[in-house]
Parts: structure tokens; C-alpha cells; sequence
């Protein structure tokens, strides 16, 4: 496999610090023509800054060290402007947030063709022709009238398109990929990835595909390269990840396909049921497409869910769908136009008028929310957090209440030393978990959890998954999973719902709805979900 | 139990650390306490009585009798600088400790109650803010005859709209982050999240507020007096002395008005300094 032409992008030996603390150490990554290298790793292991200090885009107070070399030029021997062609003809940037990176003022067609009037120096009228060409090879239909759309009219999908498109507007022949479907719907994703891939092969692009999801990059990269705390572990063909030898790859293959648990599959006789959702509907009213003036949006249509005691229910679909919008009204967050919601026999359908009420419920229902970073007060440390929980259902001396709080953290697998920290201190995964044991403080029937773990990473999320199914197996704490990824639904729960465009559009047992979807759109949602194997495709 | 003097000290040492700041907070701090010093001492120590006037010779160089040499009439500058220090930084404190409490009380009602009571607080609010402070001061003397008091009430009520919205606006936006929503699912009750959540979560906007409202009353009210409606002759405050030295500086001794000015400039700046420094030290102290 020997080459007489340099790869596309050489990286070695590079090294990233921060004045306190050194982020990368020791990079070393080659990408070749026609290859897709993935870059995995978990967050905060340096991946995204080895990527933007490829582009250029570090902060001023980073320093780094090592050679970068594009096209076989090392880019720290070029003086500035040098560097900058070689930057802004032979790579493009594909990253997270296409909607961050847009200006919402300007046209779509304003962002196509700037790079090429402003650097490849064509006619505004031919950069308007070649910006179409560009769109129509990423997909879109009707490019033209695209053009004249602003960022706000497109779905994310789309955008990650254009956002492909534009990347491409200079014929470079590497692309650097940062995240780039991880805020998409799994059906949108397979699209995108779809047109990637398509590209990817008629264009020779050589890709470096950086991504937090495995089973992603496993089926989509030749090679891939394992991140952990700034260091490359190691750098394998893709096909071969199931045999890494390395104690961190291993551990993040293992708790990337989430194993079902035989206990979630209790097939006992029905129990009683703690909730009982029947026809709940909602509406908001948002401002029309077109002109001025509102009209309503069903978010919520008629949805009717059980969930028995200790059970586990997952509610999937994309983003949306109306699943949060359940949730909300269920915890008394949002009022139902219609509908019933009944707790334990109680009739919860309108949110709690008093405080009293509203302690009441929290009794018995409690609510786990997605983003563990801004669901905990940052100001407050974990100790009086976890008390005032406690003091609000249980009030006590300070001691019960002390022990009572030492209680929780154990129950979630943290160690008592967490608790005079504050949230800032706290990675993601402790932060959940502090949520969760704030939850539990009220000892409540029923856990609603939305997204809880979506915003993990997927070791964090295996374990978050463990103590869930703890809890639920030993305190009979039934949990309602709401989740758009299918892999936590069928580890976790034993039966589940199918939202779609505020409609139940499907429910049964994981087990029939998964292997046997009655549904196209269940099939489709089941069929997009990366896996060994998987070849993303295009959906009409 | 027994660790806890240990870990204390040095976090102990580290909130002093970060608490003291920079050479430029210190500096600040050292001027403001001269300036609160002089203001609260001045007048007993001033070496000659502010209103005797040839204690020396008119428009006196700056010398060791008169440290910053006289005035006019000959009257000693640094007498009367003295003599006017609690009327220059006692009516801007009031104003702006008014201003910020008043402004938090609209500011948080209006985001409590929401609804009708929020909509018509913050048209009131408008209002006021279209009305200028100074003009307002000057409508204030006007009605209710010269001197400090009526100004120094209406530039309270003229800036109050300022705190009010910024209180308002950033309690709402507390008010809509998803852990109040958790608050709620745990089922705390109202007052409990506003005083033990939202108070420390407004307390660093309030203190930059009360710093910005300090240094713009000084300044108005310096102006007041520079105009001639605020404190009266023989007596004098920093902004009338400027004006006062205003005739002097054409005749080529700017020695009286440059050295009001100087401290009315000093005082602002280092209540601003110190002010930013505070709200960043509240903010961070979570770390």
C-alpha cells in the first residue's frame, strides 16, 4: 500500500495547551485521497480542537506545536498567506450547527456564492450557476429557489446540506466533518450521510470524519482513530473494531451497543397502572410560514399511553413529534386542550393549582430533564441541592436530612464527596446523576425522563442506563422513558410508543415493534439507525 | 469534621486572593477610601474655615499653607474641597442605593405577577425613561426651590427605570431556565425559589447597577450644582466649585476647578472599577 503522493492531510505530533493544561498531546493522523478517517473519541477529549487547529480556527490562547501538512505542504512553512490559500482551496469545513454558522439576514444564495466571488474571483453571475450545479449535487430540489430562502426557512437537514455544498464551492479535495449529523434526527442523518458518502466516492474526497457516535463511524470510515484526554489510543481499520486490542477502545465498543437486559423484558402479569394517558391533545399557537399573523400548530393529537407499576415505557420519535410536549403535561409543566392524565387514580389532566398540590404530585412524579447542565441551580452545591428536595417532602432534623441526602448520592453511584462541589465542577454524567437523586428525594412511583441521556456521552450513558434500571428493578420507581434514541428504548424498557407528528402512531412490546414493525415509518426510523453494516441511503 | 480548618484556609485564602484583585482594584480601593475618608473627617480637619475669605491672596499658587492654593477671594481650595466632600458623595450614594432598591422592588414585581400588573409597570417604566434625569432634576428645583434634596429625589425616580427593566428582564430570564422548572416539579414553593434561586442569581446585576447608578448621580448632581440650583453660596459641593472656577481658568488659574473635577473624576472611576470587580467576584464565586 505504498504511495508516491503525500496524503491530504499529514498531521504529526501535535500538541495543544491552554496555559493551564495541555488538551492534546501527540496527534499523529494521516488522511489519504478517498479515504473517510474517523475521529472518536468522548467529549472533551480534544478531538474538535485537533480538527479547528487543522482549519485554523483556534483560540488565540491555545498554543500548539507539531507539523500540520496539507497536500504535502507543511502549512507552519508557509508565511500567512500562503497558508491561507492552501486552507481556503484544499479543504472544507463541515461543523455541528449549520444554523450557527449561517447568517439568518442573508440569503442561502448570498452564502454560496461569496466564497466564490470573494476568493476564487469568478462573475457574480457564473458564481450564481456553479452555487446551483452545487446544491443540485448535495440533493436539493429546486436550488434555484432555494437560493432566494434565508436560513430560517430550511430544515437542519437541509442546512447541513448547504452547508456541504458551500464546503465544496472551492473543489477541495479533503473535508473535515466536526460532528456534523449529531444534531440531526437519525432519519435526517442517514440522508446527509447518504449525500456524503455519494460525494465522497465521485469526487475521490478524502474526509476526516470527526464524531462522538462509534456506530457511526464504524460504518461509515475506512480507518478510525480512538481520542481519549487528548491522546490518540490507537489507529485501526474500522472493520476491526470489534477486535481492538486496547482496554479504552474495547470499553467504548462495549458500551456503544447497549445489551438488553432480561429483566426489562418481565412479562409478569399486567400490573396495576400508575398512568393512564387517553386522548390528551395540545396546541400552541406559532407564527405562520408565511406573512404575518398565527395560527395553531397541533403539537400533541389525541394521544392515549399505560404505563403500569415498575414498568418501564419509552415514548420514541424525532424531534418534534410532541414526546417532550407528553412529558410536560404529565409533570404539570404544560396545560392540555384535551384529554385526560391520570396518576394513581388521581386526575392530573390540568397542571396543580397550590403549592400544596403541586407537593403533592411531586410526591409521586417526578421529572428528570435533558440538559443535566442547566437543570441543576449553578449557584447551589450539590448538598443543599439534594436537601431542599429532601426537607420539601420529608421534614426533618438536620441529621435525618444529612443522612437521608448521603442516602440519594449513594443510590446513584456517586461518592460523598460531590456534595460541597457546585454543578460547574461536575462532568456531565455526575450531573445527571445528581438530577436523578433530586428526583428520587420525593421517593416517587413514577420517573419521567426526558432525553435523559441524550446528552451523554455513550459510556456515561451506559452507566446512567444501570442505575435507571436499578432503581426501577429495586424500588419499583416505574419509568417513562422519553428518548429519540431506539438502542435506550429497547435496553431499558419493556414496551414502547411511537410518536410521530403528535400521533401515536404505533405501541406494543419492544420486542414485537422492534423486530416486527407494522408501520413504514417505524421501519424507516429502525432502518436509519447506524450499525455494523449499515449503508445510509437515500429515502424518497 | 476534623478536615474541615484545613480545606477551609486555602479556599479561604483564594477568596481573598480573588477578592483583592488587581493592582488597578487596589489602587481604586485605596482612592475611594481617601475620598470616603475625607468625606466623612474633611471638614473637622480642613486647616482654615471654607467661607473666611483672604485667608491669603487671591488666586494663591499651591505652597504649604495652602496646599492647593486659593481661590477668588482668596479662600483656601482644599477647605472648601473638604467642606464640600459629604455633600459631594453622600447625595449620589442615597441616589443610587435608592434607585437600585426601588428599581429591584418594580423590577421584581413586575416579573412576579406578570400578566396585567407586569404590562402596566413596564409602560410606567417607559414613561420615566423617556423623561432625562437632568431635565427632571432641573423641573425638580424649579417646584420645589434649590438645594440637594428635591434633585436628588428626582434623579432616583429618573434612573429607577433602568434597574427596573434590567431586574425585570434577567429575573425572567432566570425564570425560564429548565433547573426552576425542576424546582417546580419538586414542588417548591414560589417564595422559596425567588429567595433562595433568584436572589443571589440577581444579586450581581443589582451591584453593577448600584455602581453605573453611583457614578451617573455623581455626576448629575455635580452638574445640578454647576448650574447653580443645587447647594448654595457661601456653601459649596465639587460641582459648583468647578463652575465657580470656571472664570478663573480664562484669567489662567485652573488650579480650583481642576481639582473638583479631579476628584469628581476619581470618585466615579474608582466606585466603577471597584463596582465591576465586585460583580465579577459574586458571579464567580461558584468556581
Amino acid at each position: 500500500m505504498s504511495t508516491v503522493a503525500p496524503p491530504l492531510l499529514d498531521i504529526e505530533s501535535l500538541r495543544i495547551t491552554s496555559p493551564a493544561r495541555v488538551l492534546v498531546e501527540d496527534c499523529t493522523l494521516s488522511v489519504a485521497s478517498g479515504e473517510v478517517v474517523g475521529l472518536i473519541g468522548e467529549s472533551g477529549s480534544g478531538k474538535s480542537l485537533s480538527l479547528r487547529a487543522v482549519v485554523g480556527l483556534l483560540d488565540a490562547r491555545l498554543t500548539q506545536s507539531g507539523r500540520i501538512s496539507v497536500d504535502g505542504k507543511n502549512l507552519d512553512a508557509l508565511d500567512k498567506a500562503a497558508r491561507r490559500r492552501v486552507r481556503s482551496h484544499s479543504m472544507g469545513v463541515v461543523f455541528q450547527t449549520p444554523r450557527a454558522h449561517l447568517n439568518p439576514l442573508r440569503s442561502i444564495g448570498d452564502f454560496m456564492t461569496e466564497a466564490l466571488t470573494c476568493v476564487a474571483g469568478v462573475s457574480a453571475s457564473e458564481a450564481e450557476v456553479r452555487a446551483e450545479s452545487l446544491l443540485e449535487e448535495v440533493g436539493i430540489t429546486d436550488p434555484r429557489r432555494r437560493m432566494r430562502q434565508h436560513p430560517g426557512d430550511l430544515s437542519g437537514g437541509l442546512l447541513q446540506r448547504v452547508m456541504i455544498a458551500s464546503a465544496l464551492a472551492m473543489e477541495p479535495q479533503l473535508l473535515l466533518a466536526d460532528e456534523m449529523t449529531t444534531a440531526l434526527d437519525v432519519t435526517v442523518q442517514e440522508e446527509v450521510m447518504a449525500v456524503l458518502l455519494d460525494l465522497q466516492r465521485e469526487r475521490g474526497l478524502g474526509i476526516l470524519f470527526v464524531t462522538h457516535d462509534l456506530q457511526l463511524a464504524r460504518a461509515v470510515c475506512d480507518r478510525i482513530a480512538v481520542m481519549s484526554a487528548g491522546r490518540i489510543v490507537e489507529t485501526i481499520p474500522a472493520a476491526r473494531l470489534d477486535n481492538a486490542v486496547e482496554p479504552y477502545t474495547r470499553a467504548l465498543v462495549a458500551s456503544s451497543t447497549l445489551s438488553r437486559q432480561p429483566a426489562a423484558t418481565d412479562s409478569e402479569a399486567a400490573s396495576e397502572p400508575i398512568l393512564e394517558v387517553r386522548g390528551l391533545r395540545r396546541e400552541f399557537m406559532v407564527r405562520k410560514a408565511r406573512g404575518w399573523g398565527r395560527e395553531p400548530f397541533v403539537a400533541v393529537d389525541g394521544v392515549d399511553l399505560t404505563l403500569g407499576a415498575g414498568r418501564a415505557l419509552a415514548v420514541v420519535g424525532q424531534s418534534g413529534s410532541g414526546k417532550t410536549t407528553t412529558a410536560r403535561i404529565i409533570c404539570g409543566l404544560e396545560r392540555a386542550d384535551a384529554g385526560t392524565v391520570t396518576v394513581q387514580g388521581e386526575d392530573w389532566s390540568q397542571p396543580a393549582r397550590s403549592v400544596r398540590e403541586r407537593r403533592h404530585r411531586a410526591a409521586m412524579a417526578q421529572m428528570v430533564f435533558q440538559d443535566p447542565y442547566q437543570s441543576l441551580d449553578p449557584r447551589q452545591s450539590v448538598e443543599s441541592c439534594l436537601a431542599e428536595a429532601v426537607r420539601l417532602q420529608e421534614p426533618g432534623s438536620a441529621d435525618a436530612v444529612r443522612e437521608r441526602v448521603r442516602e440519594l448520592v449513594r443510590s446513584v453511584a456517586l461518592d460523598e464527596s460531590v456534595l460541597d462541589r457546585t454543578p460547574r465542577s461536575l462532568s456531565g454524567g455526575q450531573r445527571q446523576r445528581v438530577a436523578i437523586a433530586r428526583a428520587l428525594a420525593a421517593r416517587p412511583k413514577l420517573l419521567v425522563l426526558d432525553e435523559a441521556v441524550s446528552a451523554l456521552d455513550v459510556t456515561v450513558r451506559a452507566e446512567i442506563l444501570d442505575v435507571l434500571e436499578e432503581i426501577r428493578h429495586d424500588a419499583g420507581v416505574a419509568l417513562l422513558m422519553i428518548t429519540h434514541d431506539l438502542d435506550v428504548a429497547e435496553r431499558l424498557c419493556s414496551h414502547v410508543v411511537v410518536m410521530r407528528a403528535g400521533r401515536v402512531i404505533e405501541s406494543g412490546p419492544v420486542a414485537e415493534v422492534f423486530s416486527a414493525p407494522a408501520e413504514s415509518y417505524t421501519r424507516t426510523l429502525l432502518a436509519s439507525i447506524p450499525r455494523p453494516g449499515w449503508v445510509p441511503r437515500r429515502r424518497g | 469534621m476534623s478536615a474541615a480548618p484545613s480545606v477551609a484556609r486555602p479556599s479561604l485564602q483564594r477568596a481573598w486572593r480573588t477578592a483583592r484583585g488587581g493592582p488597578g482594584v487596589i489602587v481604586a480601593g485605596a482612592a475611594l477610601a481617601a475620598i470616603v475618608a475625607s468625606a466623612a473627617l474633611g471638614p473637622l480637619v480642613a486647616p482654615y474655615d471654607p467661607h473666611q475669605p483672604f485667608v491669603g491672596q487671591p488666586f494663591e499658587p499651591a505652597s504649604f499653607e495652602h496646599w492647593l492654593g486659593t481661590d477668588a477671594i482668596g479662600r483656601d481650595v482644599l477647605s472648601r474641597i473638604l467642606a464640600g466632600a459629604p455633600g459631594s458623595v453622600l447625595p449620589p450614594f442615597v441616589v443610587a442605593v435608592g434607585a437600585t432598591l426601588l428599581g429591584a422592588i418594580v423590577g421584581v414585581t413586575a416579573a412576579w405577577c406578570g400578566r396585567a400588573v407586569d404590562w402596566w409597570l413596564s409602560r410606567v417604566v417607559d414613561v420615566i425613561f423617556a423623561v432625562p434625569g437632568l431635565v427632571l432634576a432641573v423641573l425638580a428645583v424649579a417646584m420645589f426651590g434649590k438645594g440637594l434634596v428635591a434633585p436628588s429625589i428626582a434623579l432616583v425616580i429618573s434612573s429607577l427605570p433602568l434597574t427596573a427593566r434590567l431586574i425585570r428582564v434577567t429575573a425572567r430570564v432566570e425564570l425560564s431556565k429548565p433547573y426552576v422548572e425542576a424546582l417546580h416539579v419538586q414542588g417548591t414553593g414560589r417564595l422559596a425559589v425567588w429567595g433562595r434561586h433568584l436572589a443571589p442569581a440577581l444579586a450581581p446585576t443589582l451591584l453593577a447597577q448600584a455602581t453605573i447608578g453611583f457614578a451617573y448621580a455623581m455626576l448629575d448632581l455635580a452638574a445640578i450644582s454647576y448650574l447653580g440650583l443645587g447647594v448654595q453660596p457661601p456653601s459649596a459641593d465639587w460641582g459648583s466649585m468647578i463652575a465657580d472656577g470656571q472664570a478663573a481658568i480664562l484669567q489662567g488659574h485652573p488650579g480650583q476647578s481642576l481639582a473638583a473635577a479631579t476628584l469628581v473624576l476619581a470618585t466615579v472611576l474608582s466606585v466603577s472599577v471597584l463596582g465591576a470587580h465586585a460583580t465579577t467576584w459574586a458571579e464567580g464565586t461558584d468556581t
